[in-house]
């Protein structure tokens, strides 16, 4: 693993990403904003699930998916060049996994939430609503998580694995 | 001025908050959080006005206003939180300055648009456009939010003293 992270390391967007000064503050600022837009979506979607501007129609807030997947796919990219620039890390980091997973869990109640809305439904069944605040905490605990991520890891580089 | 900034934050428990364990980083997801809730109903409610997703009647999806409002007040508090606790990092930086310029431009363009725009919005419905005119406070919002996010995720990388490129520190 030690020699994986090291080779990563050495490639040539790794070390720009570490040693330009555009690389990695450009990285974060499409992470950031990629984020914002991909939860502001799905917080849209599941404020209007729990009740919050009733009179809103449902079915087309899905209509904002496309933007969602966008933002989603910014936030990925934006994601895996964070991650290459200091692979070890990310990759040493159990709270990174635990991130990954939630995301993966949030974009799959968010699809069946969409599923169950698209046809305009007149009654929102209390399970609904349920996985509509799951899907809010979901989200929270992304965000928390990758916060986390900048005060909770062991090595920076490869190198320090090798102690 | 820094002096009494971080006096405030000490005296408010705020700085025993922020030196904490975990104070910086909850204080910090807090902050996302309120920003995700500023772009999901704000920025969405932007890009309706500027003819996306023309299906959601605008009167009615400006309901979700006030939970922007409320995304904007947590991180006014959370913000206040950062700012007091090491007001040097903030004041003397070009990523803040910039951040504080775009929240003032996002302000301005919402106050110019209750005041002249906002009887339109009430009168819009489902399937029907805006005036050209009406749209260019949807683009400036939104860019001045973008603005916001982009200086905001920079403040950490242009700590003070200043930077060459920066002209006015």
């Amino acid at each position: 693993m030690i020699e994986f992270f090291a080779w990563l390391e050495a490639t040539s967007l790794s070390i720009w990403l570490r040693e330009s000064m555009i690389g990695f503050p450009l990285s974060l600022v499409m992470h950031a904003l990629g984020m914002a837009f991909l939860v502001g979506v799905h917080f849209l979607l599941d404020l209007r699930i729990l009740g919050i501007a009733g009179n809103v129609p449902l079915a087309p807030l899905q209509r904002f998916f496309p933007l969602m997947w966008f933002s989603f796919f910014l936030a990925l990219f934006s994601g895996l060049l964070l991650l290459l620039a200091y692979p070890a890390k990310g990759l040493t980091n159990p709270v990174f996994y635990s991130k990954l997973l939630l995301v993966a869990a949030a974009l799959l109640v968010g699809t069946v939430l969409a599923r169950r809305t698209v046809n305009e439904p007149a009654v929102i069944s209390s399970n609904t609503r349920l996985m509509a605040l799951l899907s809010l905490c979901l989200w929270a605990t992304v965000i928390t998580l990758g916060r986390l991520l900048a005060y909770t890891y062991k090595v920076l580089s490869s190198f320090e694995l090798t102690f | 001025m820094e002096e009494a900034l971080l006096s405030f934050s000490q005296q408010s428990g705020i700085y025993a908050i922020m030196n904490s364990r975990w104070g910086w980083p909850i204080v910090e997801s807090l902050h996302f959080f309120g920003l995700s809730l500023l772009i999901g109903t704000v920025g969405l409610f932007d890009l309706r006005m500027l003819g996306f997703v023309r299906q959601i009647p605008l009167a009615a999806m400006h309901k979700l206003i006030p939970f922007g409002v409320a995304g904007y007040l947590l991180n006014v508090l959370t913000g206040i939180m950062f700012f007091t606790s090491v007001p040097d990092q903030y004041l003397y930086n070009p990523a803040f300055q910039t951040k504080m310029l775009f929240m003032i431009g996002a302000g301005m363009n919402m106050l110019v648009f209750y005041r002249f725009a906002y009887q339109e919005i009430k009168l819009t419905g489902a399937g029907q456009d805006l005036r050209t005119n009406t749209k260019v406070f949807a683009a400036v919002s939104l860019l001045c939010w973008m603005g916001v996010i982009t200086a905001g995720r920079l403040i950490t990388f242009f700590r003070p003293p200043a930077h060459y490129w920066c002209f006015w520190c």
